[in-house]
């Protein structure tokens, strides 16, 4: 099978010849990797392309996604961030603070912003090189850290207690930017879809508060972005256990990515062998501070927690850090080959 | 339910206008304004950090609980026969050079504060050097660098060399925080400690005093 094969058959819970991985990877990895700025990702669409070239060969894996990095979403409402050279753009102030600024609220034509306009580029340029062998995503950030981004956290928290019609007027209008952004990205021809939504796990607030605030519009997300097509990731980012249970019901997603706080046989017993599930190896204790040895054992570990009907597909807790050794990465990579196939039954 | 009680209750659930009718109640009724601190005040934001700890209130509630509790100290610093929290020890905050992010940091700044410290607050993508320098200018006891990118943790161990080559090691507690950071990253650039949330951190500075 290829990559894309093997990913695309088990997002879609068939067999497949052993477990696929992926390795969500940071702008500032993929780019320095390459010996190029971080700015180089939004912007220079030959050298993005190429630091992503340059990245699969080095690590291939089964999936590769190109991120979507929060600030830039201002623009979307006609606030650009600034960008650094060498990292990664900054709003430095709130795009909306009051009921009033929402209510006056526009949403550009994501199509016509030209960083966006390089972005679906670099991504059709990926699907037209590596489209056949690996499954090309797009990662779409979450509706509540967009909302949290458009108005700043404390606002936005305090606004659960204080404002909740605040809050469901920017979690509306955040929703609404991500489902037009991910129709942008499906039509660039990408595979599947990544939500990850940190701001509205537990590591910020309450079952209740997910439940009021977070997952109608989650679901709406989800629900959209199904009719087109493609496979969609939600990845709850932050000590995911109170809401477990809760995600589940959310309609649209196809496959769960708890982050390395969740036990993935702990995930697995709740959601059983058919939930597809992205299993995860600890980002930081493992692949950023860890030794290769320690990297391949805990990969066979997660193997043999989650994968063992199936269904599951290997990648960091959280995207890769930047500063991740190569080694390590390559000691995945290695491992998830090694241990990740498929017993015939 | 005493004013001081009813005023613990008003702040760890987060409703400053009422808390601050019940500090205004407790000076009338000849309450010390220590007292009203300590028992009141300080010991309200002791329980929302042992709840936030077990999980029973979520991060909305310790920032309303916070605010009320800042709005609070601030009525009852003129009746306070010294500065709020100078006895206690002075603890520099600030996010690690190159990281932006700052809801932690800002939220252990705040449960700090509420413990009874001064807080010096250096906002984010701070300069290894500027973390000396202001620590030395404002006489930190404690300096506290949170970073949440993995990129920036290098800063935290530079942050250290810095105050060792100046020969200011000795005189400053250096404690680190942040989603990447761990207690073997402390341990291994020889920080004074790690906590992993804003609870944690302020047990982890009040012990370093």
């Amino acid at each position: 099978m290829t990559g894309k094969q093997r990913f695309l058959a088990t997002m879609a819970g068939q067999e497949a010849d052993r477990v696929p991985i992926s390795l969500l990877l940071e702008p500032e990895f993929v780019m320095h990797s390459y010996g190029e700025k971080v700015s180089n990702y939004y912007k220079n669409i030959d050298k993005c392309v190429g630091a992503f070239l340059n990245v699969q060969r080095a690590f291939p894996a089964d999936a590769i996604d190109v991120t979507t990095t929060l600030p830039q979403l201002g623009e979307v409402f006609g606030h650009p961030p600034s960008y650094p050279d060498d990292g990664y753009p900054v709003l430095k102030e709130p795009v909306f603070n009051s009921m009033e600024d929402l209510a006056k609220a526009r949403i550009r034509d994501i199509g016509s912003i030209p960083v966006f306009q390089a972005k679906f580029e670099v991504l059709e340029q990926l699907v037209g090189y590596l489209g056949e062998e690996v499954a090309i995503g797009a990662r779409c950030t979450g509706t509540f850290n967009l909302a949290r981004e458009l108005v700043g956290n404390e606002r936005l928290l305090t606004a659960i207690v204080m404002e909740p019609d605040f809050v469901h007027k920017i979690a509306s209008l955040a929703c609404e930017v991500m489902i037009r952004l991910g129709k942008e990205y499906i039509n660039c021809g990408v595979d599947f879809i990544y939500y990850p939504d940190g701001a509205s796990s537990p590591s910020w607030i309450s079952p209740d508060q997910y439940e009021e605030f977070a997952m109608p519009y989650h679901e709406r997300f989800f629900e959209s972005i199904k009719t087109m097509g493609v496979k969609t990731v939600y990845h709850p980012c932050g000590g995911e256990y109170p809401i477990l249970c809760q995600v589940r019901t959310i309609k649209g997603i196809d496959a769960y990515h708890f982050s390395e706080l969740v036990d993935p046989g702990v995930s697995r017993k709740i959601y059983g062998p058919r939930k597809v599930l992205w299993a995860s190896v600890n980002p930081y204790r493992t692949l950023l501070r860890g030794s290769p040895a320690d990297v391949k054992a805990e990969v066979k570990s997660v193997v043999e927690k989650a994968a063992q009907a199936g269904n599951t597909i290997i990648a960091p807790g959280c995207t890769l850090p930047a500063l991740t050794p190569k080694e390590n990465i390559t000691a995945m990579v290695n491992a998830v080959r090694e241990f990740g196939k498929m017993e015939a039954v | 339910m005493s004013t001081i009680d009813e005023l613990r209750v008003s702040v760890i659930n987060g409703k400053k206008e009422i808390a601050v009718q019940h500090v205004n109640k407790a000076l009338e009724e000849g309450i010390g304004a220590a007292e009203i601190l300590n028992t009141g005040l300080i010991g309200a934001m002791e329980k929302v950090g042992s709840r936030f700890e077990k999980g029973l209130l979520y991060l909305p509630e310790m920032l309303m609980a916070s605010i009320a509790m800042k709005a609070c100290t601030a009525l009852l610093e003129p009746h306070l026969k010294m500065k709020v929290n100078e006895v206690k020890g002075r603890f520099l905050i600030g996010s690690a050079k190159g990281d932006l992010h700052d809801i932690g940091k800002n939220l252990v700044a705040s449960m700090v504060e509420g413990s009874g410290m001064e807080v010096v607050d250096l906002g984010i993508d701070v300069a290894p050097m500027t973390f000396f320098e202001e620590a030395m200018r404002v006489k930190a006891d404690v300096v506290g660098i949170s970073s949440l990118l993995t990129t920036t943790m290098p800063s935290m161990r530079e942050t250290i060399r810095v105050f060792e080559e100046k020969g200011a090691r000795g005189s400053v507690k250096i404690v680190i925080g942040g989603a990447p950071v761990s207690e073997d990253f402390a341990n291994e650039i020889s920080a004074d400690g790690y906590a992993p949330d804003a609870a944690a951190a302020v047990r982890l500075v009040k012990g370093l005093f």
